[in-house]
Order: structure tokens, then C-alpha cells, then sequence
């Protein structure tokens, strides 16, 4: 089930991100930007990353595309305009991009088997320490300051049966939603990410000083306006 | 097996570019960059949960810090820059290009090396570019030797040869 809403999401996002990069008309091609990332936002809470979907719905699919509509209409005519209408070197725009895409992709699907066995040599040494699943109190969010998400422990399943394998792949899915909580999130940007988050906080200072320092009519182009009307 | 998540990501990355190669409009140019900036932290999202780790999701929380940066600076800058054009179409700020260069037809297919001194004497000749621009000092356009094929200009070299 969740692996066909991943893919639903998926082909969702690239038809979208291609509507997006075709559509004439500028407005229809911001809200289809505004669909991919709500596309995209589904994918993150499928892969338990509920905190980063919601400030990407907020900050891209709300803020973002809203103040560039307002520019939009503010600068733009109803009418289509020649610079809309007209690509610039689409074909060789086209096979820059498609040989990017193609490069990268190839290189990730030869390297993912390797990366699956380091993976999965890591894990069984992680699963023999912890033989059951443990779920944290809320309470002890502070004691577990290791951001690394404890290691995903399975449970020793004595029967082969189908009814119960399916069971302990189940568990082990809410064991990982346990582990990636918005809660331990938080614990982690504050902990082991707290340089980042403040300099990140910092940088968003300096980009809204810079932002009204840019925006801002001058002075002497306004006392102009006045005498001129 | 492989996520289908961790393939649009360089799709996105990928249809990002085309569109921010081939768009005219500024704002859909920075549209085109943010669809890059997404297909880049869904992959960073994906290969963290792989990980068990959380530092997937913080580099995409830091990512969406940085596209609001840009997207509040790129809005300014634009609003800025529609206020002196009148107009979204990023050929409105060719001003710096090389104007000399422009038409490639009827070279008969010689690289623009080979054309320089046709070229440069065409620039020497044409003074369109100065055009609306009277009160600002004029400089040799680049590519001329001033001293050999002297522009209408202001910008004078120092007399070196003289004072040696």
C-alpha cells in the first residue's frame, strides 16, 4: 500500500514537474510547481519525515508561490507575452538535462546494492543488541540525546509463517515511524544540529535585511516622483 | 529495492534545469532553481531514512532555509529590476554582452576568432550601444586595442612609452 502511494506520488510529481516546464501561460505553470510539491510533501510523510513535509507545504506550496504569484500579476499583462511563448534553445536544453538526469541516475542504481549490503552488514550486529523493540517514553527524549535514531532492531521470529513474517514487517515499519518522530527531530536539530539551525537562522536575518534593503525605493527617486506629479 | 522516490529526485533536478535553461519569465527562472533545490532534499530525505539517521532531514529543513533566503532576495532583486524595465524578460538585462557579437549569420562559418578584426571594426564604427547612456562615461568595448583603433571614448590609456 505505501509503496504504491510512493509511486502514485512519484508519477505525479514528474508529469507535473514536466507540465511545469512546458505550459505556456505563467500562473498555470506556478500552480503546477505548487502541485509538484505537494507531491513531493506526500513522499516525505511516506518516508516518516512528517515535520519536513509540513514546512515544505507551508514555506514552498504556501509563502513561496503566493509572493511569486503577487509579483507575477503585479509585473505581467494578462495577455501572453512574446518572452512567455518563446523557449530559448530547447533542444539543447533538452539533452543537457536529459543527459544529467540519465548520468545521475545510472550512477545511483549501480551504486544502491552496494550501499543495501553495508547496510545491511550494519544492521544485524545492531539487531543482536537490542532483541526487542523499545519504545521510548516521552519522558526520555532528553536521555536519548544519540540522534543516530537507535538501531532498527527485529524482532527474533521463531515461525517462517506468511501471517506472521507479514506482522513483523509491519512492526518493523512502526518501529521506524517510532524512531523518526517530529519530537526527536526536535531533539536532534537542538542537539547535534544546533550549529546549523543557528546559523541557518542567521542567514535568514541577513536575507530578510538584505531583501528590504534591495526592495526599497530610494529616497531621491521618490522627491522626483513628487515634483514630476 | 529501490525507492522510486530516490529516482524523480534527479528527475526534478533535471526538469529544474531545462526549465531554467529555456524560460524567458525571471520568476519562472526561480521557479525552475527551487524545483531543483526540491528534487535535491527528496533525495536527501530518502537516503537519510536509509541511513536511520536524522541528518538527511535536517539538510532539507537547511535547504528550505536557503530557498526562502533566495526566493525573498530573488523576489526584491526582481521587483528591483521590473521597476527599471517594465518587464519580466530576462533579454531586458543583456546590456553587458558583447554586442559586437551578435548576428551569426552570413559568417560563412568562421569561428568568431577568426572574425575579430571585421568585428572590431564594425564595433569601432557602431555607437548604438552608447545610445540612452550620454551621461555616463564611455569605455573602449572590449576586445579593441585603443591605442591602435581609437573609440569614441572617455577612458584614455596612461602615456606609458612617454613617461619611460
Amino acid at each position: 500500500m505505501e509503496l504504491w502511494l510512493t509511486y502514485a506520488f512519484c508519477a505525479i510529481a514528474v508529469v507535473l514537474a514536466m507540465a511545469f516546464a512546458l505550459i505556456k501561460h505563467p500562473v498555470h505553470a506556478a500552480l503546477s510547481f505548487a502541485c509538484v510539491v505537494l507531491a513531493a510533501a506526500g513522499v516525505y510523510l511516506l518516508q516518516n519525515a512528517a515535520f519536513v513535509a509540513a514546512s515544505t507545504v507551508v514555506v514552498y506550496a504556501g509563502a513561496t508561490i503566493i509572493i511569486f504569484m503577487f509579483v507575477l500579476m503585479f509585473a505581467q499583462q494578462t495577455n501572453l507575452l512574446d518572452y512567455d511563448t518563446h523557449k530559448q534553445n530547447p533542444i539543447a536544453a533538452g539533452v543537457v538535462a536529459i543527459a544529467l538526469a540519465a548520468t545521475v541516475i545510472a550512477v545511483v542504481l549501480k551504486e544502491f546494492p552496494k550501499l543495501e549490503e553495508q547496510l545491511a552488514a550494519k544492521s544485524p550486529v545492531a539487531a543482536a543488541d537490542s532483541a526487542e523493540i523499545v519504545k521510548p517514553t516521552e519522558g526520555d527524549v532528553n536521555a536519548e540525546l544519540d540522534v543516530k535514531a537507535e538501531p532498527m532492531s527485529l524482532k527474533a521470529s521463531d515461525a517462517a509463517t506468511d501471517a506472521e513474517t507479514e506482522e513483523s514487517s509491519a512492526d518493523v515499519m512502526s518501529a521506524k515511524a517510532d524512531r523518526f518522530t517530529v519530537a526527536k527531530l526536535g531533539a536532534a536539530l537542538y542537539t547535534r544540529y544546533l550549529l546549523a539551525i543557528e546559523i541557518a537562522g542567521t542567514l535568514l536575518l541577513v536575507a530578510t535585511i538584505g531583501a528590504v534593503v534591495i526592495a526599497q525605493r530610494e529616497p531621491k527617486a521618490d522627491a522626483q516622483e513628487r515634483t514630476k506629479s | 529495492m529501490i525507492s522510486p522516490a530516490l529516482l524523480i529526485g534527479p528527475c526534478l533536478v533535471a526538469v529544474g534545469l531545462f526549465g531554467f535553461l529555456t524560460r524567458r519569465n525571471l520568476i519562472l527562472m526561480f521557479l525552475s532553481l527551487e524545483l531543483m533545490l526540491a528534487g535535491v532534499s527528496l533525495n536527501f530525505v530518502v537516503f537519510g531514512q536509509m541511513h536511520d539517521d536524522f541528518g538527511g532531514q535536517v539538510f532539507s529543513i537547511l535547504i528550505l532555509v536557503v530557498a526562502a533566503c533566495e526566493a525573498a532576495l530573488a523576489l526584491s532583486l526582481i521587483v528591483a529590476l521590473v521597476r527599471l524595465r517594465g518587464t519580466l524578460d530576462s533579454k531586458a538585462w543583456s546590456a553587458l554582452r558583447e554586442f559586437q557579437f551578435d548576428d551569426q549569420a552570413g559568417t560563412g562559418g568562421r569561428s568568431a576568432e577568426d572574425r575579430i578584426p571585421e568585428l572590431a571594426g564594425r564595433a569601432a564604427e557602431d555607437h548604438s550601444h552608447f545610445e540612452g547612456y550620454e551621461d555616463l562615461p564611455k569605455l573602449t568595448p572590449a576586445g579593441l586595442d585603443p591605442q591602435s583603433r581609437p573609440v569614441d571614448s572617455d577612458f584614455k590609456l596612461p602615456d606609458l612609452a612617454g613617461r619611460a
